[in-house]
């Protein structure tokens, strides 16, 4: 019987059960069945990503008359990318993307925690209000775009209340058309940042907060001892989360500006927009996508190594 | 000098009312606050800390009226019955924080917090974040936290409900220890009879939102002044005749029970209720009280007594007798009632 009980485990078919043979050929067995999945995967994602990258080391462009696998015919070792760092364009649609979110995302982060703060305590109307903070960031971008853009016309709504002349422009002005961009994204997103920083405000026991109350603390001192070390995570989930929503920032400006006047709202996804559709520049299109999707994948693995360190 | 003094004070609540409530606590005692589940318990901690404003009456701290004194300035220290200890910081900056939060100076801080940790036990402990402490660990930290604040007053909150049973005896004997040595304030608030009476130098009993009765723990429990009161101090509880008065007022008649004779205060004629606390009703024949026959129904060994739940016609009567008792189920066992201590209250259940 000894010996009976060996072979199995030596793995003698005969003499195996079942699952002792299912647990032998379950990483092969698994790999079929999950192949149908792979495929698809590299299919969508990394079929996409080697085009992009051939596509960019070449000239090639929809006029070209050649069909893209072709496109080694225009081969131009690179230039796309020399091209790209010495493009004044680009830089200035990264600066402005840059911009919104480094001025868009903490006027959020801000607002949002007053107003989760102020939310705290129960008062009546609390259900009603809560519901209409979060309206907007319920609305379609587009609409958003659309009522900030009737908002900020000349004869429109703000100048009429502000007291101001029909010839003072916020869309078409060089410097005021980024600020009612940002003063939309802000409008649309800090129910965003209000919810999820609510939220995490909640999570904080009541009795810990009652505690240090008793204990003698101030609210500032209980809000900064007490709540703000709670939320760490929350806080850095909903900053992560705007940053990288407002870095793809694209229906408000489009609507509101088109990216102008000129390219002084350009963003990011304003100017591969026009680059794609209007100049029909894929190759260069490819490059600049492919760039930013390296750099903010090598910013992201760093922001998380070093928040998993802390 | 009274630490605290509640007197005729009321909050109203939708589907109940708090109140009238009044009581006194003195400087250095060990007060304890008992009362079933939601019967107004915690409204009364709240009254004290200030989180509820009595509708009418007042609340007194050390002299000065309660309605001035904002939160914060009421001066007086909480354990939480979930503790309540801030988790991301050690146990030495939650028992420092009360200290930081009013700017005391390092060196007071570092005196206090030796002081504490020597009276708590916690030394070794105070480098530790809370989860990685034990109940018992933990509980000391919230009870040095709240001390080291050096307030009017402590207020504990079931603060040792959560613990085992034997940590829940040591914390016991801890706390009386820590009251007396330093001479604090203790309000202690609990659903478990046991624990505050075991505990505190005087026991208000809350019933349905009003202050049933107030005094020592004996005194409570041999003189109750309610069958409210009498009904949920003591375990197993009393049981209960409902019976008359005779006209004399020399008799008390029941219909399960031979007549009783009163002696001491009493009623002439009318309805009633008769308390006999399980003890008090004897195993067997006793010289000069009255006995009679009950049906066994069931035995519940507890090593130094025995409970003994038994039918006197259809009414349970349970009986708590000293030591190993071998009964069999169902057997008739004659009982004698101890006269000296039974509890006559009159038709509305107060004591006469």
């Amino acid at each position: 019987m000894t010996d009976q009980t060996l072979t199995d485990t030596t793995g003698n078919a005969d003499t195996m059960g079942y699952w002792q043979k299912v647990a032998r050929d379950g990483p092969r067995m698994g790999f079929w069945f999950v192949l149908p999945t792979l495929l698809l995967l590299l299919f969508i994602v990394v079929f996409p990503l080697l085009m992009q990258l051939y596509l960019s080391f070449t000239w090639w462009t929809p006029l070209e008359g050649i069909p893209w696998y072709q496109a080694w015919e225009v081969f131009n070792w690179g230039e796309n990318y020399w091209f790209m760092i010495t493009d004044p364009r680009f830089w200035g649609a990264l600066w402005r993307t840059v911009l919104i979110m480094i001025v868009a995302v903490p006027a959020q982060f801000f607002l949002g925690m007053a107003l989760a703060y102020l939310f705290i305590d129960k008062f009546p109307g609390r259900k009603i209000f809560y519901s209409i903070m979060l309206t907007p960031m319920m609305i379609v971008p587009a609409v958003v775009g659309l009522m900030f853009f009737l908002l900020f016309q000349g004869t429109g709504p703000v100048n009429d209340h502000l007291g101001l002349p029909a010839e003072f422009s916020w869309l078409t002005d060089v410097n005021r058309a980024m600020i009612s961009v940002i003063i939309a994204d802000i409008w649309q997103w800090t129910p965003l940042m209000f919810l999820i920083l609510l939220a995490g405000m909640l999570g904080v026991p009541s009795d810990q907060l009652l505690a240090a109350k008793l204990l003698g603390g101030s609210n500032w001192q209980n809000f900064v001892k007490i709540i703000l070390p709670r939320m760490k995570t929350v806080i850095i989930i909903a900053l992560v989360l705007r940053a990288v929503e407002c870095f793809k920032i694209f229906d408000l400006v489009f609507i509101m500006t088109k990216g102008g006047p000129g390219v002084q709202t350009e963003t990011i996804s304003v100017f591969l927009y026009k680059q794609t559709f209007g100049d029909l520049e894929w190759a260069y299109v490819a490059t600049i996508g492919l760039s930013i999707l390296i750099a903010l994948s090598i910013l992201a693995v760093k922001g998380l190594s070093y928040m998993a360190k802390k | 000098m009274t630490a605290i003094e509640i007197s005729n004070a009321v909050k109203r609540y939708p589907d109940f009312t708090l109140g009238p409530i009044s009581m006194s606590v003195a400087q250095g005692e060990f007060f304890g606050i008992f009362g079933p589940p939601s019967t107004g318990k915690t409204s009364i901690l709240k009254l004290i800390l200030g989180l509820l404003q009595p509708e009418e009456g007042t609340v007194t701290l050390s002299g000065k009226d309660g309605a001035a004194l904002d939160v914060a300035e009421r001066d007086i220290s909480m354990v939480f019955q979930n503790l309540a200890l801030f988790p991301h910081m050690t146990g030495r900056e939650n028992i420092i924080f009360p200290l930081k939060e009013r700017g005391a100076s390092e060196k007071e801080i570092e005196e206090r917090l030796d002081f504490v940790s020597e009276v708590l036990h916690v030394s070794h402990i105070l480098h530790k974040n809370p989860a990685q402490m034990s109940g018992g660990e933990r509980q000391r930290i919230a009870l040095g936290r709240a001390f080291a604040a050096e307030s009017r007053a402590m207020l504990l909150d079931e603060p040792i409900a959560a613990l085992d049973a034997r940590l829940r005896e040591e914390m016991r004997v801890e706390l009386k220890r820590l009251q007396r040595e330093n001479n604090q304030t203790f309000v202690y608030v609990s659903h478990d009879e046991e624990e505050v009476m075991a505990i505190s130098d005087r026991v208000a009993v809350i019933i349905d939102g009003k202050i049933a009765q107030i005094g020592t723990p004996d005194e409570v429990y041999s003189t109750p002044n309610s069958v409210a009161v009498a009904g949920v101090i003591g375990s197993p509880p009393m049981n209960f005749f409902k019976g008359t008065y005779s006209a004399s007022g020399v008799h008390f008649n029941t219909s399960s029970l031979p007549t009783v004779p009163i002696t001491g205060a009493t009623r002439k004629g009318g309805d009633g209720t008769l308390g006999v606390r399980p003890e008090d009703i004897w195993l067997g024949e006793s010289e000069g009280n009255p006995s009679i026959d009950v049906n066994v129904s069931s035995v519940e060994p507890l090593g130094s007594y025995t409970i003994i739940n038994a039918y006197l016609g259809d009414q349970i009567v349970k009986i708590r007798a000293p030591g190993q008792v071998t009964l069999k189920e169902n057997a008739v066992q004659r009982v004698s009632f101890d006269l000296r201590h039974l509890h006559f209250f009159d038709d509305v259940g107060e004591r006469v």
